[in-house]
């Protein structure tokens, strides 16, 4: 049997935020051609064997590289889909991945549903018989996870847009649709003038909700740890040792002031920005005036504080009061803290009394930039932090992060367009209304269907209609 | 039945005339008596046809348990006969357990003057059936003698009305006018005098009614700040003074409904012949029925019309046929007919029926088609007319006829795409239409396009009208086959871009029609289907993907683990 879905689909099939690389999967019949299309290799796609792997770069629209990609190609039947499959693989940045993937929405390839490609690889035969159940029972957990995953971003004021948009059009769709029902009444449900005007301004407010598409905040900007602490305890250390692993893809940044070093460093796929409070290295007084307000300013700016103490100091003590004002600080600004313990190498990597003492209860990251030891912790906390803060500030946020979403509402987008020039070029109601049957299908492909009955009850609730 | 309407027709209207050709939709009126003598002499006159006219008591099954199904066998007259059979269609309107109320006396009765049929729904019911009830109302007749015309709006029938049937050449009925008046306020206070004695408003009807006809009264509760309704005042027929009043279908008391009407503009001394009456009936939730209309219980027996859960002439006579053809099919051993939802409202009708449990009497809107600017009345012939040709219900000729149609109408579109016209002639006729002259030669299938520019003047145009598919047309064509094609040819111009948008969606519709689900599929043993899923899909158990993806509380992934199933 021929496939049954002949359009393309494309995916980012790595978990986010997991390793250290990003894979795009497109599969269908442009699968090749749409990589093609943004890819400059030695070699054009179109003429790639079955199976081979091609590095190059990838364009953005305005045609300036957005990444140096590997492309794997795979022709149909002999992929994972039994399509044609195009497989991307970009450094590992959210940031990255998701700008890839966008750009392939735009050149019309749409968005996965969740687990289509296990799906078409079982429609086409590819998976034994067997495993029906199991990928049958994967749609369902992932469809449901997907739900719920929609659900939550659509809490709040998005949900609300979104049901204004799609209580408009069905309500506009119910009065042009049985005026023709019941045309022998003669009564005019809607003029044709106001008909415009709501149409027009729909398209204004689903435009207002494309363009506030963005990746979040965090995976388009990053986030920024400033590492502060007295002279000497191992600040410029720790950022190298952070660095030491990830040199291939380190890119130097001049900081934002002369004392200050800022390195970025990807760590699981996002972009973390280091700065080195360098500046206090300077002044041998670490509560000199010129030292704080330099420091505050850091801090002001960045997303989360790591306090360093040298574990190895006898009047570590020294530290609690400023510890304790600057995490409460932090803590008001929203920003997270981190206090590290470095050289813990020194004093045999047992935290001591003196350190428990000052963080009052708070933990603290033993880690010695010296040995490595405690290094990847430091690391993982500060990915989780990305995450957390990730989901965090798309959640309160009133833009659309979903990348579907933003494809349904380029589709309804378009749809109503089409409304409108029928509007303009004098067709009458059951031509505007084919079209926005179709912008309800696709406002509906985010918050659920539309039936006729349902438009048809809006309508009798409010309309004396029928003899 | 359009051959009969076109000939006992008495005022014609081609409803949304200003709108476009999708929604143009032919009305009649027809009088009754004739309508009615015509009907039963059509059907007397039917060769292989026995008719035997006797009430209905009971339905007769065999259960077969040794191949686990249950077989029509007949029906049990009132004088105790069984008569025997292998397919049976059931219709029996509003009649089973039929209840007429006028306000709070009611009676058992299946219409004005006619007894109920008390039986065939408990027989039914013995079987394994599921019925429920609905309700109905109708509104008083009047006395035509005794209505002020004068005091009302005359509302013609069209001039030189279209034909419902392809094979009418011509209406020459007499038309008969219709009349429009509204209540008014004292209208509404006077019958809101009788609410305390509704048989609807005291709670003695508890069945639901349709909202897209609701009784006057129901008018005046849910719209309260409308201070008058339309009345459409109907003769029912040339030699009857019989008026059906159109708009004021009620169950109130008698005397409410006679002083209600009285206090109506041009009514003021009106007779009432008989009052208006709500009927309450039992009707079979047709999600028992397949798409051909046969019933999932009983193999050979059909159900059609009103005792669907359906409402209107149109409703019933759609069914009707559909389970007539399939009841035909069924003794010859032959697949059923189903028609979809893209070649028909039929196909819409019935997939709507039985995918999606109704609880208020059904009617048939142009909005519950996806596919509404293909299913028109004007192509009705090309969409179905093979179908009743292979049938054998369509003549040789009238095929003959549609062959023609389509090749002229091929020709015709290749022609236009091909020729255009000299500028000087075809811009005084763009001239005397106020359309903007064209500065090039254009093909004249762009010209059609704009709007104001209608084909059959361009055809005439100095140049193009001597051309030879022109001369053949114009000359060499009946009437009304002519304006038929030149009919076709302008809509699928002026139409082109929203047509072939709505010819891929049906592309895809079709692709998940075709994906077919086993008769015997069991969905209680695929795990992974929604709880509610899977009790929807056992119930109404689909034939296809598509029908499964149309049933309320089917959700998406339901429909994915499906399609994964059906590959096994
Ligand atoms: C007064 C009135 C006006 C209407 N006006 C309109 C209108 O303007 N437009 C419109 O679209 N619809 C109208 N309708 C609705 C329309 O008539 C019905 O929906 C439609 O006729 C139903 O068709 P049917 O074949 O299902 O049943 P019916 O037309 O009711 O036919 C049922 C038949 O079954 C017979 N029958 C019942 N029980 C038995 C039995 N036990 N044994 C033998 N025979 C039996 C009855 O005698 C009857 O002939 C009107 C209805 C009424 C009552
Ligand atoms: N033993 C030990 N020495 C360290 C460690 N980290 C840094 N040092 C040493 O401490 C000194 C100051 O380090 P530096 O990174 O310049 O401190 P900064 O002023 O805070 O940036 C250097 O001599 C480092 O070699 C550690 O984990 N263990």
């Amino acid at each position: 049997m021929p496939p049954f879905h002949p359009d393309t689909i494309v995916a980012i099939v790595t978990p986010l935020g997991e390793g250290g690389i990003a894979v795009l999967r497109l599969s269908g019949e442009e699968a090749i051609t749409k990589v093609d299309e943004v890819f400059h290799g030695k070699q054009r796609l179109a003429t790639a064997a079955s199976h081979t792997a091609h590095v190059g770069k990838l364009l953005d629209d305005e045609g300036n590289m957005l990444d140096e990609v590997v492309v794997t190609v795979f022709r149909a039947p002999h992929s994972y889909t039994v399509e044609d499959v195009a497989e991307v693989s970009c450094h590992g940045s959210v940031f990255i991945a998701r700008k890839i993937l966008e750009s392939f929405i735009r050149r019309g390839v749409r968005p996965a549903e969740p687990g289509e490609f296990t799906k078409r690889a079982f429609l086409n035969g590819r998976i034994d018989l067997s495993q029906a159940e199991a990928v049958a029972e994967l749609i369902h957990a992932r469809s449901d996870s997907a739900h719920k995953a929609s659900l939550q971003q659509l809490r709040g004021l998005h949900s609300i847009k979104f049901l204004e948009i799609k209580d408009a059009i069905m309500r506009l769709c119910g009065l042009l649709e049985l005026e023709l029902d019941f045309s022998e009444e003669g009564i005019s449900l809607i003029e044709i003038s106001t008909t415009e005007k709501i149409i027009q301004e729909l398209i204004v407010d689903v435009t207002q909700l494309i363009d506030s598409y963005k990746v979040g905040k965090v995976v388009r900007d990053g986030i920024k740890v400033v590492l502060i602490g007295r002279p000497n305890v191992g600040k410029s250390s720790l950022l190298n040792s952070l660095l030491n692993e990830e040199r291939s893809i380190v890119t130097e940044i001049s900081g934002t002031t002369r004392d200050t070093i800022e390195e970025a460093v990807h760590l699981s796929g996002y972009y973390v920005r280091v700065v080195d409070t360098a500046g206090l290295r300077a002044t041998t007084d670490p509560v000199e005036v010129e030292g704080i307000r330099r420091t505050e300013a850091e801090i002001e700016d960045a997303d989360v504080v790591a306090y360093v103490l040298d574990a190895g100091r006898k009047d570590i003590i020294e530290d609690g009061e400023r510890v304790r004002s600057i995490s409460a600080a932090a803590a008001s600004q929203g920003k997270s803290f981190l206090l590290l313990a470095n050289k813990i190498d020194l004093i045999g990597g047992e935290l001591g009394e003196n350190l428990t003492n000052l963080s009052g209860g708070m933990a603290i990251l033993p880690v010695s930039a010296k040995s490595g030891k405690g290094i990847d912790s430091f690391r993982k906390t500060l990915s989780d932090l990305c995450l957390s803060r990730d989901y965090h500030l798309e959640e309160k946020s009133v833009i659309i992060t979903n990348a579907r979403h933003q494809a349904s509402l380029l589709e309804a987008r378009e749809a109503l367009c089409r409304a409108l020039a029928s509007i303009q070029a004098r067709q009458s109601n059951e031509f505007i209304a084919v079209d926005l049957r179709a912008a309800l299908r696709h406002v509906g492909e985010i918050i659920g269907n539309t039936t006729t009955d349902d438009i048809l009850n809006r309508v009798f609730a409010s309309f004396c209609i029928g003899k | 039945m359009g051959r009969i309407a076109d000939k006992t027709g008495i005022n014609f209207k081609m409803l949304n005339r200003s709108k476009g050709p999708a929604v143009w939709s032919p009305r009649s009126q027809n009088d009754r008596e004739l309508y009615s003598l015509e009907a039963a002499r059509v059907v007397e006159v039917q060769a292989g046809l026995a008719i035997l006219e006797e009430s209905v008591k009971s339905i007769q099954v065999l259960d077969n348990k040794e191949f686990g199904n249950v077989r029509i066998q007949g029906i049990v007259t009132g004088s105790g006969e069984l008569i025997q059979c292998n397919a049976l269609v059931l219709c029996a309107g509003t009649f089973l357990r039929g209840l007429l109320h006028t306000g709070m006396s009611n009676r058992p009765g299946g219409r004005f003057d006619e007894n109920p049929s008390l039986g065939i729904t408990e027989s039914l019911e013995n079987i394994g059936f599921k019925s429920g009830r609905l309700k109905t109302g109708t509104p008083p007749r009047v006395d035509l003698r005794s209505i002020d015309l004068a005091r009302t709006e005359e509302q013609p029938g069209e001039e030189d009305p279209t034909p419902f049937s392809f094979s009418t050449e011509k209406i020459i009925n007499a038309m008969v006018p219709m009349y429009l008046t509204h209540t008014n306020e004292r209208t509404h206070a006077i019958l809101q005098k009788g609410f305390d004695r509704s048989p609807m408003f005291t709670g003695r009807i508890s069945a639901v009614g349709p909202r897209y006809c609701p009784s006057i009264e129901d008018k005046i509760v849910r719209f309260a700040d409308k201070p008058r309704h339309q009345i459409f005042l109907e003769p029912e027929g040339y030699t009857t003074s019989i008026v059906y009043v159109n708009g004021f279908s009620t169950s109130l008391p008698e005397e409410v409904q006679f002083e209600g009407l009285r206090s109506i503009e041009g009514l003021e001394n009106v007779t009432m012949i008989r009052p208006g009456y709500a009927v309450e009936y039992d009707y079979f939730p047709p999600e028992q029925l397949r798409p051909s209309m046969e019933t999932k219980l009983v193999d050979g027996l059909f159900f059609a019309g009103q005792i669907c859960g359906t409402s209107g002439y149109e409703e019933a006579a759609a069914q009707g046929l559909m389970a007539g053809i399939n009841a035909a099919r069924k003794v010859q051993r032959k697949e059923p007919l189903v028609l979809d939802r893209s070649e028909a409202y039929i196909g819409v009708l019935i997939d709507d029926l039985i995918n999606k449990s109704t609880d208020e009497p059904y009617r048939m809107f142009t909005s519950r088609a996806e596919y509404r600017l293909l299913l028109r009345q004007d192509n009705a012939d090309r969409r179905l007319m093979r179908h009743g040709h292979a049938l054998g219900l369509v003549p040789d000729a009238m095929l003959a006829r549609l062959d023609a149609k389509e090749e002229m109408i091929r020709e015709g579109l290749r022609f236009l795409d091909n020729v255009s016209a000299s500028l000087a002639p075809m811009n005084a006729y763009l001239e005397s239409r106020g359309v903007a002259k064209t500065l090039q030669k254009e093909r004249l299938s762009e010209l059609v396009k704009r709007p104001g520019v209608l084909l059959g003047d361009v055809l005439t145009v100095d140049g193009i009208s001597s051309e030879e598919f022109v001369v053949r047309l114009m000359h060499g064509t009946p009437e009304k086959l002519r304006k038929e094609i030149i009919e076709q040819i302008e809509i699928e111009l002026k139409y082109r871009g929203y047509i072939v948008r709505q010819e891929q969606e049906i592309d895809n519709f079709k692709k998940f029609e075709s994906m077919t689900i086993p008769e015997e599929f069991n969905f209680e043993e695929v795990r992974s289907l929604s709880s509610e899923g899977k009790e929807k899909l056992s119930r109404v158990r689909p034939r296809s993907i598509g029908q499964a993806s149309r049933i309320s509380g089917v959700v998406a992934s339901d429909v994915s683990v499906l399609m994964v199933h059906l590959r096994r």
